[in-house]
C-alpha cells in the first residue's frame, strides 16, 4: 500500500512531467483550473494548479476547486505515476473524478500524452 | 454565480438541467413519429400512447437518477452495465447504442435537409446535408457546444414556439375533443408506446452534469420535468396536427417518405408564416441533435480508443483546441455517409423504428441494472433511491423489453428492417468484443505496464 509521501511524490513527479513537455504546455495555456486530489483511506488533501500552461503542485486542500479526484491512496499513485491507464480504475468505478463533463476530459487528454503516445 | 460544494466550483440549475435534458431529445425528425404514432392510432388518438410512453420513460429516469448517483461517471450506462453484468456485456452495449445514435444523426440532417430546402428551394438537399454536418463538425471540432444559457434559450423557445403553434392551431381547427377518446385497438396502442419512445430519446444524457450542479437532486427532478414537459409538448402537437390538418396530407408525407409533415401542419394550421415559425423552430432542434450526437459519439469513439477497444488513432488529440480530432472526422465521414445513404433510398423510417426499439432496451437494460446493482452493491452510498425498489425496475425492464420488440414485430419492412439491422450491429459488435477486444486488451494492457518506467522511487530516502 501506498502512503501519504508516495502519493505526494508522485503527484510533484506528474507536475513535473507536465511542466517539461512542450506539447502539454502549449495545449493548456488557456486552462486555468484548480484540482483537489483526495485519499479517501488515509483522508489527505492535496493540490494541483494548471496555470498558464504550468502545473504546479501544493499540500493540502484548495479552498475552492475545479475538479475534484479521489479514489485510494494505492490508485491514486499509481496514477499520478503512470503505472495504470486511469481509464481502468475510472471505467471500474475506484477512480472518481468530479468536474465538469470538458475538464475530466481535458485530464484524460494529458495523462494520454504524458504516457501514451 | 458559483455554489461550492466540498470545494468544487457548481454552477448549473435545476432550469438548466431540464433545458439540457428536454433539448437533447427534442430533434426535427420527432414529428414523423408523431404522424407514425397517428397512423396506427387513427390520427386523433396519438396523444395516449405519447402519454404511456412518458410515464414508462418517468420510471426509466427513476432508474437512471439512481444509477448515476450511484457511479457519477461519464461513461453513464456502459459503467452501470459493466458493474452489473461485467465488461463484454458493457461493450457490446455501448458501441450499438452509438452506432444507433450515428444512424439517428444521419437521419435528423436528412430531415432538416428537407426542411431547409423549403425555404430555400434553390438549394438541394444533399448540399444541405453537407453544408449542415459539416458546421456541426467545426463547432465539434473546435470544442464548441451548446450548453448553459445558450441551450436554455434554444430549448424554451422551441417548447413556447410549438406550445403556441398548437394553441393557435386548435383555436382555429375544427377540434372535437371527443375524437380524442377513439385510441384504436390495443394491439396497435402497444405498437404505437414502443414507437413514441424515440420522443423521448436521450433526455438521459443529462446524467454527466451530475457533479455541476448546484443541488445533487437537480438531476433526478430534471429529468422528471423534462419528461413531463416533452409529454405535454408532444401529445399537444400531436393533437393540433391531427385536429387541424387532413389525415391523408400527414400520412402521405411518411407514406411518401417526404419527411416534414410539421411543415405541412404548419403551413395549412397557420398559414406562410406559421410554416417559417416552424422552419426556425426545427432548425433549432436539429442543433441540439447534431451538437449532442457528434459531441457524445465522437467523445465515445475517443474513450473507446483510450480503453483500447478502438484503434489507438482513434485517441488523437488536436493540441490546438484540445479535442479528439480523429474521432471528430471519423465521425463525420460516417454521419455524411449515413444521411446520403438516407437521401437515396429515404429509409428514414427503418432509422427512427431502429432508435426507438434500441432506447427502448436501452432503458430496459438500465432498469434491470438497477435491480441487480441493487443486490451486487447494497452497502454503496446512494444519493437516490428509486421508488418501487427493484420490483419497479424489473417491471418496467420487461415493459420496456415488450414495447421495444413492439416496433420490430410490425408487418412492414421498415419494421423487422429495424430489428434485422439492430440483431446485424449488435452481433457484429459482440463478434468484434469477443474475437478482438477482450484478448487485445489483455496483452496490450500487459505489454503497457512493461513499457511503462514508473516513475516510482527505488527507496524510500528519494521521497
Amino acid at each position: 500500500m501506498s502512503t501519504n509521501e508516495e502519493l505526494s511524490h508522485s503527484l510533484r513527479t506528474f507536475a513535473d512531467d507536465c511542466n517539461a513537455n512542450e506539447k502539454l504546455r502549449v495545449m493548456n495555456r488557456d486552462w486555468n483550473r484548480v484540482i483537489h486530489i483526495h485519499a479517501d483511506d488515509t483522508q489527505a488533501d492535496f493540490t494541483l494548479t494548471s496555470n498558464d500552461g504550468t502545473v504546479v503542485y501544493s499540500d493540502g486542500a484548495p479552498s475552492t476547486c475545479d475538479l475534484r479526484v479521489s479514489a485510494n491512496c494505492e490508485i491514486l499513485t499509481q496514477v499520478f505515476y503512470g503505472e495504470v491507464s486511469p481509464n481502468e480504475p475510472y471505467n471500474e468505478g475506484t477512480l472518481r473524478v468530479d468536474g465538469s463533463e470538458d475538464d475530466v476530459l481535458r485530464l484524460d487528454f494529458i495523462t494520454a500524452m504524458l504516457w501514451e503516445e | 454565480m458559483t455554489a461550492p460544494q466540498n470545494g468544487l466550483r457548481r454552477t448549473i440549475g435545476l432550469r438548466t438541467v431540464i433545458s439540457t435534458s428536454a433539448g437533447l431529445t427534442f430533434a426535427s425528425s420527432t414529428f414523423l413519429v408523431v404522424v407514425t404514432v397517428g397512423m396506427l392510432m387513427g390520427g386523433n388518438g396519438a396523444w395516449l400512447p405519447i402519454c404511456i410512453a412518458g410515464i414508462l420513460c418517468a420510471i426509466a429516469a427513476a432508474a437512471f437518477a439512481e444509477l448515476c448517483g450511484l457511479y457519477p461517471n461519464a461513461a453513464g450506462i456502459r459503467v452501470y452495465v459493466q458493474r452489473a453484468f461485467g465488461e463484454e456485456a458493457a461493450q457490446v452495449v455501448a458501441l450499438t447504442y452509438m452506432s444507433v445514435v450515428t444512424l439517428v444523426v444521419g437521419a435528423e440532417a436528412y430531415v432538416l435537409s428537407y426542411v431547409l430546402h423549403t425555404a430555400i428551394p434553390q438549394i438541394p438537399p444533399p448540399i444541405w446535408i453537407v453544408l449542415m454536418i459539416t458546421l456541426a463538425t467545426v463547432a465539434n471540432f473546435r470544442g464548441l457546444k451548446v450548453a448553459g444559457m445558450l441551450q436554455d434559450i434554444i430549448t424554451y423557445s422551441v417548447v413556447v414556439s410549438i406550445v403556441l403553434m398548437s394553441l393557435f392551431a386548435l383555436n382555429t381547427g375544427a377540434f372535437h375533443p371527443a375524437a380524442l377518446m377513439h385510441p384504436g385497438s390495443p394491439g396497435s396502442l402497444f405498437t404505437a408506446v414502443g414507437i413514441a419512445i424515440f420522443l423521448f430519446v436521450g433526455f438521459e444524457w443529462v446524467t454527466p452534469l451530475a457533479e455541476e450542479v448546484k443541488d445533487h437532486r437537480s438531476i433526478a427532478r430534471g429529468m422528471f420535468a423534462a419528461v413531463i414537459l416533452l409529454t405535454v409538448v408532444y401529445s399537444l402537437v400531436a393533437t393540433a396536427m391531427f385536429a387541424t390538418t387532413g389525415r391523408a396530407a400527414l400520412f402521405g408525407t411518411v407514406m411518401h417518405r417526404v419527411p416534414t409533415p410539421h411543415l405541412v401542419f404548419a403551413l395549412t394550421a397557420l398559414g406562410r408564416a406559421g410554416a417559417w415559425v416552424m422552419i426556425v423552430t426545427s432548425l433549432f432542434m436539429s442543433l441540439t441533435t447534431f451538437n449532442a450526437g457528434l459531441i457524445s459519439v465522437s467523445r465515445f469513439i475517443y474513450a473507446s480508443a483510450r480503453d483500447h477497444v478502438l484503434p489507438p488513432r482513434f485517441a488523437h488529440v488536436s493540441l490546438k483546441y484540445a479535442t479528439p480530432d480523429v474521432a471528430v472526422f471519423t465521425i463525420y465521414v460516417v454521419a455524411l455517409v449515413v444521411s446520403m445513404a438516407v437521401y437515396f433510398t429515404r429509409s428514414f423510417v427503418t432509422l427512427i423504428n431502429l432508435a426507438a426499439v434500441t432506447e427502448a432496451l436501452i432503458y430496459s437494460f438500465a432498469l434491470v441494472t438497477v435491480a441487480s446493482l441493487r443486490k451486487k452493491d447494497a452497502s454503496r452510498e446512494r444519493p437516490y433511491r428509486m421508488v418501487g425498489g427493484s420490483v419497479l425496475a424489473i417491471s418496467g425492464s420487461v415493459l420496456f423489453l415488450l414495447v421495444g420488440l413492439g416496433v420490430v414485430f410490425q408487418n412492414n419492412p421498415a419494421a423487422w428492417g429495424a430489428g434485422i439491422l439492430l440483431v446485424v450491429i449488435a452481433a457484429g459488435w459482440f463478434a468484434y468484443v469477443r474475437k478482438v477486444v477482450l484478448p487485445r486488451k489483455e496483452q496490450l494492457k500487459l505489454q503497457q505496464k512493461q513499457r511503462r518506467a514508473s516513475r516510482r522511487p527505488q527507496s524510500s530516502e528519494e521521497l
